[in-house]
C-alpha cells in the first residue's frame, strides 16, 4: 500500500512537471487539449451557473502559492455525476486534471477530480 | 485469506454493496446530499432529478409507449437520447454555428451586418469572454425562441381549456400558448420577452404554434443569431406516441433572413415519470458577474455543457 501512495505521488508530480511546460507555451487565451494537472488545498467550491468553479490553492516550485480557478460544468449537469454543492469544502486536498487555458492563467476546464482517498469524479462523460 | 487479496476484496464489495444500495432505493426517496466516498473507484453518470433521485425516460425504462393522445402534450420531458442534447451551446442541433452552417443562412445585408456585430461565447463569432455582449450574459431574460434552442433541458407542459403552458427548466420561465381560438395581435403596442402566441391543433395528435410582438433585444439562439420586429416563429409539437413529442422550429423574419430557415427539425422530447422533479436552473445576476470576472481573459473551446 505504501509502495502504491509512493508510486501514486511520484506520477502525480511527473505529471504536474510535465504538463507545466507544455502549459506555459501557448498564445492566446482559449483552453485546448493540454492536460494540466495540479495538487493542491481547496479554497472554495462555488456551486454557480452558468459554471461551477473549484478554487484550489497550489505550492509552485519556489514555493509560492498559486490561486487556481477550475471551471467545472453547470451544477444541472454535475448532478448526473455525482456532484453536489457539498462535495468539496475548504481544506480539502485534491488533485485537478484539467483542460488548460493556452496562457500562463491558473484556469483550467476540469476534466476529473481525484479526490485524498483516491476516489475519482470525472466532471463529463469519459 | 492472503493479505494483497483483502484489500481489493473489501473495495469491491464496498462498490457492489454501494451499487445494490443505488439501484433498490425507492424513487420517491431522496438521496443523501453528500454520499461518504469509497476509496478508489469512480463516479458515475446517472441521471437524476431535483431531488437527486435516478431517473430514466419512461421509454428508456422498457416501457412500450401507447398511442399518441388526442390534442394532448400534457408530462414532464426531456431531450432524448440524452438530457443534454439539447444544451445547443453551438447553436440549435439543425443550425449550429460553424463555417459550413453558417454559409447556409439566409442572411439579408441587415442580417449579417447585425450577426457581426454579435459578439458570443460560442460558434463562428466567438470572442473571449470580456468581450462577449450577449444580452444573456448580464441575465437579460433569454427570451424566445432562445429558451427553446438554447439549454433546453425539463421542461413540464399543462393544458387548460383555453392554453398550454411550458414551463422550463431554464431560467425558470414559463410560456403560455392561448388555443382558445383567439387571433394574433394586429398591432404590437408591447413587444415582450417570450412574445404573444397562439396555438391550434391541424390533426388530433399535431399542435402549430404561431409567436409574434418579440422584444428585438434578444438573440435567437446561443451564437447570436439575431432578430427583429418582424420575427415570427413556429413551432410544431407532434405527439408522436404517448412517450414521445418531435418539435419542429421556423424562423420567419424578413428584414434579417431572406427565407424561413429550420434551426430544429423534429427534435425529440421524451416523456419522463410523473414524479420527476426539474431542477432549478437559475441566471442569477451575481453569480454571472462572478463568472464573467473569473473567466475574462478565457475563451471557452468546449460545449458549454
Amino acid at each position: 500500500m505504501r509502495n502504491t501512495l509512493r508510486l501514486s505521488l511520484l506520477v502525480a508530480v511527473g505529471v504536474f512537471a510535465v504538463s507545466i511546460p507544455l502549459f506555459a507555451h501557448h498564445g492566446n487565451a482559449s483552453y485546448d487539449n493540454t492536460e494540466v494537472t495540479i495538487k493542491g488545498t481547496v479554497t472554495a467550491w462555488l456551486w454557480t451557473n452558468p459554471h461551477s468553479f473549484l478554487k484550489v490553492d497550489v505550492k509552485d516550485e519556489n514555493g509560492n502559492i498559486v490561486h487556481w480557478v477550475c471551471e467545472n460544468n453547470a451544477p444541472s449537469t454535475l448532478v448526473n455525476f455525482g456532484f453536489t454543492a457539498k462535495t468539496f469544502k475548504p481544506g480539502d486536498e485534491v488533485t485537478v486534471v484539467m483542460s488548460a487555458t493556452s496562457k500562463t492563467l491558473p484556469v483550467g476546464r476540469v476534466r476529473r477530480i481525484i479526490l485524498a482517498n483516491g476516489y475519482v469524479m470525472n466532471a463529463s462523460v469519459p | 485469506m492472503p493479505k494483497r487479496v483483502v484489500g481489493p476484496t473489501i473495495v469491491l464489495a464496498a462498490l457492489a454493496f454501494s451499487a445494490v444500495t443505488r439501484a433498490q432505493t425507492s424513487p420517491l426517496t431522496p438521496q443523501a446530499d453528500s454520499p461518504a466516498k469509497p476509496a478508489a473507484g469512480q463516479n458515475e453518470n446517472i441521471h437524476v432529478d431535483g431531488w437527486n433521485r435516478p431517473q430514466t425516460s419512461l421509454e428508456a425504462s422498457g416501457k412500450k409507449p401507447g398511442p399518441a393522445p388526442v390534442r394532448d402534450l400534457s408530462g414532464i420531458w426531456e431531450p432524448v437520447p440524452g438530457y443534454r442534447d439539447g444544451v445547443f451551446a453551438s447553436g440549435p442541433r439543425d443550425m449550429p454555428s460553424d463555417p459550413a452552417h453558417e454559409a447556409m443562412m439566409p442572411y439579408t445585408a441587415l442580417g449579417k451586418e447585425t450577426m457581426d456585430s454579435h459578439k458570443a461565447g460560442f460558434g463562428v463569432n466567438q470572442a473571449p469572454i470580456s468581450a462577449i455582449n450577449d444580452p444573456f450574459n448580464i441575465c437579460d431574460p433569454i427570451g424566445f425562441p432562445r429558451i427553446n434552442l438554447f439549454n433546453l433541458r425539463g421542461v413540464q407542459i399543462l393544458q387548460t381549456p383555453r392554453q398550454v403552458l411550458i414551463l422550463y427548466q431554464n431560467t425558470r420561465t414559463w410560456r403560455n400558448i392561448w388555443t382558445d381560438g383567439r387571433a394574433l395581435p394586429t398591432e404590437i403596442t408591447e413587444p415582450r420577452w417570450f412574445g404573444y402566441s397562439v396555438g391550434r391543433w391541424v390533426d388530433p395528435t399535431t399542435l402549430v404554434v404561431t409567436t409574434i410582438g418579440l422584444d428585438e433585444s434578444t438573440w435567437i439562439d446561443n451564437t447570436g443569431r439575431p432578430h427583429s420586429d418582424e420575427l415570427s416563429v413556429e413551432e410544431i409539437f407532434h405527439r408522436v406516441d404517448e412517450f414521445n413529442i418531435d418539435l419542429t422550429v421556423t424562423i420567419t423574419d424578413p428584414k434579417m433572413y431572406t427565407k424561413p430557415w429550420v434551426p430544429l427539425n423534429k427534435f425529440r422530447l421524451g416523456m419522463n415519470s410523473p414524479d420527476f422533479d426539474i431542477r432549478e436552473m437559475i441566471c442569477s445576476v451575481s453569480q454571472q458577474l462572478l463568472f464573467n470576472e473569473l473567466m475574462k481573459d478565457v475563451v471557452p473551446q468546449s460545449p458549454n455543457k
